[in-house]
């Protein structure tokens, strides 16, 4: 039997060692992997999200078109326009546009609670025709709500309020005739379409483009006030995003994902 | 001697085929079974499809009697002759008898507006529904709409003068009749729709160009304004407030009472603001004053809460 040479432990060692880096860098690289593979399904589930969050708004959009050509209103115009009186005849006319208000308040649910709250119908003059909040309630003011010029709803965040108002232009015989105007609370967004299926050490954030949370239920409830800020900082910082490529980011030990949400206001 | 007796008895049965056993009062109709509903197709009150305000409402108070319904469609012109028996000729507010006919129904039932003549020939139950008479043109016809003053009398005055604007279809013996409203012998160019009876027609007969306006009722006139948006305009007023009611035979005191006691029941219990709100969804609240009751009611929690909705 040959005794052993020499150099055989030192062999071994570095195969040792070669075997140990191997397992180090299987480890690191599934950790890489699974890293991903999390970044991948947290982009996946915030895709998903951002779609449902983009059909919300174009299913308000929808709305808000349908009842700006519905046939009530366009009824309501044209005996209008035949220079018919309120009292003979024009205010059947309004009637049966609050209903068709209240049918769509009525329809139009998340969650049990209706999506929209006050509904108005103004003239072109900006004179309110059919306000479904009654004339008890405080003066509406549709006047930065008018869109003369437009041909297409359009939904605006009033960040104050928390609400989304959805606006859509009425046409009669080509011309402006008023505007259908629908508003709608934002924290709908957040209860039924950003919170649900968010699991505990996940964190959903529906915020505006300068960074701000849209629903007052988002504003840090629950939420660790460093994460906010930091999401909120990361948000608002377009060129750090640029780095983490694709709206991926890791801080703080946290990875996440952001995504532009298609066809808000925000 | 024998042609005779059969001659005499020919008569005698032939008399009683011309007089059918018809049930006269609440008892008798009750022994019998069956309540007779005389019903002209008219807006949403008998639409002819087997349903409408007044045959849902007629259906119900059968059941409440527990007899079997019974609808008998009439016309304008033999509805009073078919409940009373008796046949007449109407001219205004006065009426003369032409003879006696087969009582048909026990009941009219479908839009019936109170009207002066009718009274002298029947019973109303109490008010059903609010209405009025309305002066109605083609968009493109040159009459223009009335501006409201706030006072009928004067609004009616503005209404009748457009009258000479051009050609005005009526019928007689309905609540249309001009002579109701003093537009007879005017000078107006009015012309009497004879096609039919059926008052449903007179919308699509001006837009067919068989008169430039028509009269219309109100509650007509809500139904032809969502129908046919843009085409027809109101231009006014041309009558006072009227009101609807169900038509019983004067020797029928016992069936009204029951009427009006039942139709207090479906005031009370809401079933009467749903039927309304089904056939006539904006009458809640185009006529305030009359349904005060019931608006409360439709404003009460549920599907139908809309009360609170403010229009111009």
């Amino acid at each position: 039997m040959k005794p052993l040479r020499a150099g055989w432990p030192l062999i071994g060692a570095v195969l040792f060692v070669a075997y140990a880096a191997l397992l180090i860098w299987h480890n690191y690289s599934t950790q890489v992997q699974l890293r991903e593979s999390a970044l991948a399904g947290l982009r996946l589930d915030a895709e998903k999200r951002a779609a449902a969050i983009s059909y919300f708004f174009s299913e308000r959009r929808n709305d808000l078109a349908d009842l700006a050509e519905s046939r009530e209103i366009s009824a309501f115009f044209a005996n209008k326009a035949l220079q018919m009186s309120m009292e003979y005849g024009l205010r059947a006319n309004l009637l049966a546009i609050s209903q068709s208000f209240e049918r769509l308040r009525r329809q139009k649910t998340m969650g049990g609670s209706p999506i929209y709250g006050r509904m108005l119908l103004v003239d072109a003059e900006g004179e309110v025709l059919v306000d479904t909040d009654g004339e008890d309630a405080q003066p509406a003011e549709p006047a930065g709500l008018m869109t003369p010029g437009a041909r297409v709803p359009t939904i605006l965040f009033d960040r104050s309020s928390g609400k989304l108002a959805a606006t859509a232009p009425v046409y009669f015989k080509d011309a402006y005739a008023g505007q259908v105007i629908a508003w709608s609370d934002a924290s709908h967004l957040h209860r039924h379409l950003v919170e649900p299926g968010v699991s505990v050490d996940q964190h959903e954030l529906l915020v505006t483009a300068e960074g701000d949370a849209v629903s007052a239920d988002d504003r840090g409830a629950g939420l660790d006030a460093e994460v906010v800020e930091s999401a909120r900082t990361l948000f608002a910082d377009a060129n750090r995003l640029r780095g983490a490529g694709e709206g991926l980011w890791a801080e703080h030990g946290l990875v996440g994902a952001k995504l532009a949400v298609a066809g808000t206001p925000f | 001697m024998k042609t005779r007796r059969f001659l005499s008895i020919l008569v005698l049965a032939l008399g009683c085929a011309a007089l059918p056993a018809t049930a006269q009062d609440l008892q008798e109709i009750k022994a019998q079974g069956v309540l007779r509903h005389l019903g002209i197709p008219y807006a949403n009150f008998v639409t002819g499809s087997g349903d409408g305000l007044d045959v849902e409402i007629i259906q119900m108070f059968a059941r409440h009697l527990g007899v079997r319904y019974q609808y008998v469609q009439t016309s304008w012109k033999s509805a009073f002759g078919d409940l009373t028996g008796r046949q007449v000729k109407q001219s205004g507010d006065e009426i003369q008898f032409l003879g006696e006919v087969p009582m048909r129904g026990d009941l009219i039932a479908n839009g019936l507006t109170m009207l002066p003549w009718r009274q002298k020939l029947i019973e109303y139950s109490t008010p059903t529904f609010p209405t009025g008479v309305w002066l109605i043109a083609r968009a493109e016809g040159k009459s223009l709409p009335i501006k409201a003053s706030g006072d009928r009398a004067r609004d009616i005055q503005a209404t009748k003068s457009r009258l000479r604007d051009g050609s005005v279809l009526v019928m007689e013996a309905t609540c249309l009749d001009p002579a109701l409203y003093g537009l007879k012998n005017k000078g107006l160019d009015l012309r009497y729709y004879t096609r039919s009876t059926n008052l449903n027609e007179m919308v699509p007969a001006i837009l067919n160009d068989d008169a430039q306006m028509t009269l219309l009722d109100v509650p007509d006139a809500l139904i032809a304004l969502e129908k046919w948006p843009g085409q027809i305009k109101v231009i006014g007023p041309v009558s006072e407030d009227q009101q609807m009611g169900v038509g019983f035979r004067k020797d029928s005191p016992e069936l009204r009472k029951a009427f009006n006691a039942f139709f207090q029941t479906l005031k009370q219990d809401g079933t009467y603001v749903r039927l309304v709100e089904k056939y006539y969804p904006t009458a809640l609240r185009y006529f305030p004053s009359f349904f005060k009751d019931e608006g409360a009611r439709a404003a009460e929690p549920g599907p139908s809460g809309q009360a609170k909705t403010a229009l111009k």
